[in-house]
């Protein structure tokens, strides 16, 4: 069980979820990644609703006002 | 809000205030919503997302029955939207537009303009609206986007307007 760490802040929708999507794919299931960004969209909307739509688990935190993380379990 | 339906000078206070009521309750629900075209057509290509192209479709139905509840209660101010409806000759210009443009010069700048900010929307990361939601919410990016979309609106009306209407005129496309 690997645990990946993944800054995207800057980038904004659609990349931020393209990109999280790339980077599930090379990790086995179990791993953890987490998911640093600051696109309000992308971390409250698009990647929670498409990580559990496709079954991982996944936990949000606000680490600052605009600046999130995000911790997702692959199943 | 029109002439004879309200006083004069009570439209001259009432219509700001409600505009800038109603201004607070939308940006209080696309805040809340997320609301956002560009990214409504996005999610449902990319990432097979509904939920913003719904509230999208939503926004659309909702305003054109706002718009004929409206125009039911108050024909007279708004007989733009009879006229365009109705017009046989897509050249001849609308009452009360810039002169010179016509209806099918409009439709050409409105699907210009319509892919230019589609286009750039996704890249920027969402519609104007969104955009302005997030500057207020104190995101950088959507701050520059504001700003560099109202430094262009002033840009295109103060130099480009013209020029644009210029070729309009001379390829035909002015008043019919």
């Amino acid at each position: 069980m690997t645990e990946k760490q993944l800054d995207i802040t800057g980038e904004v929708c659609p990349f931020c979820l393209l990109i999280v999507k790339r980077e599930l794919k090379n990790l086995n299931s179990g791993s953890t990644l987490i998911v640093k960004l600051d696109h309000p969209p992308a971390a409250k909307d698009n990647i929670p609703a498409a990580m559990k739509k496709a079954g991982h688990r996944i936990e949000t935190k606000l680490l600052e006002p605009g600046l999130w993380e995000l911790h997702i379990v692959k199943q | 809000m029109a002439e004879g339906w309200i006083p004069g000078d009570i439209a001259l206070i009432l219509v700001p205030v409600i505009t800038l009521g109603l201004g607070l309750l939308i940006g209080y629900l696309a805040q809340r919503s997320g609301f956002c075209s560009i990214g409504g057509f996005r999610d449902l290509f990319l990432f097979k997302q509904t939920r913003l192209f719904f509230g999208y479709m939503a926004l659309i139905a909702f305003s054109f029955i706002g718009y004929l509840i409206f125009w039911l209660i108050a024909p007279h101010i708004i007989d733009g939207f009879y006229w365009s409806a109705n017009q046989a000759n897509p050249f001849k210009p609308i009452p009360g537009s810039i002169p010179g443009l016509s209806v099918a010069s409009y439709v050409i700048l409105a699907l210009v303009g319509g892919f230019g900010m589609g286009f750039l929307g996704v890249i920027l990361g969402g519609c104007p609206l969104r955009q302005v939601v997030m500057a207020s919410e104190g995101n950088r990016k959507s701050i520059f986007f504001v700003l560099g979309m109202s430094i262009g609106a002033i840009i295109y009306h103060g130099f480009i307007l013209g020029l644009v209407q210029g070729w309009f005129i001379a390829a035909g496309l002015g008043a019919g």
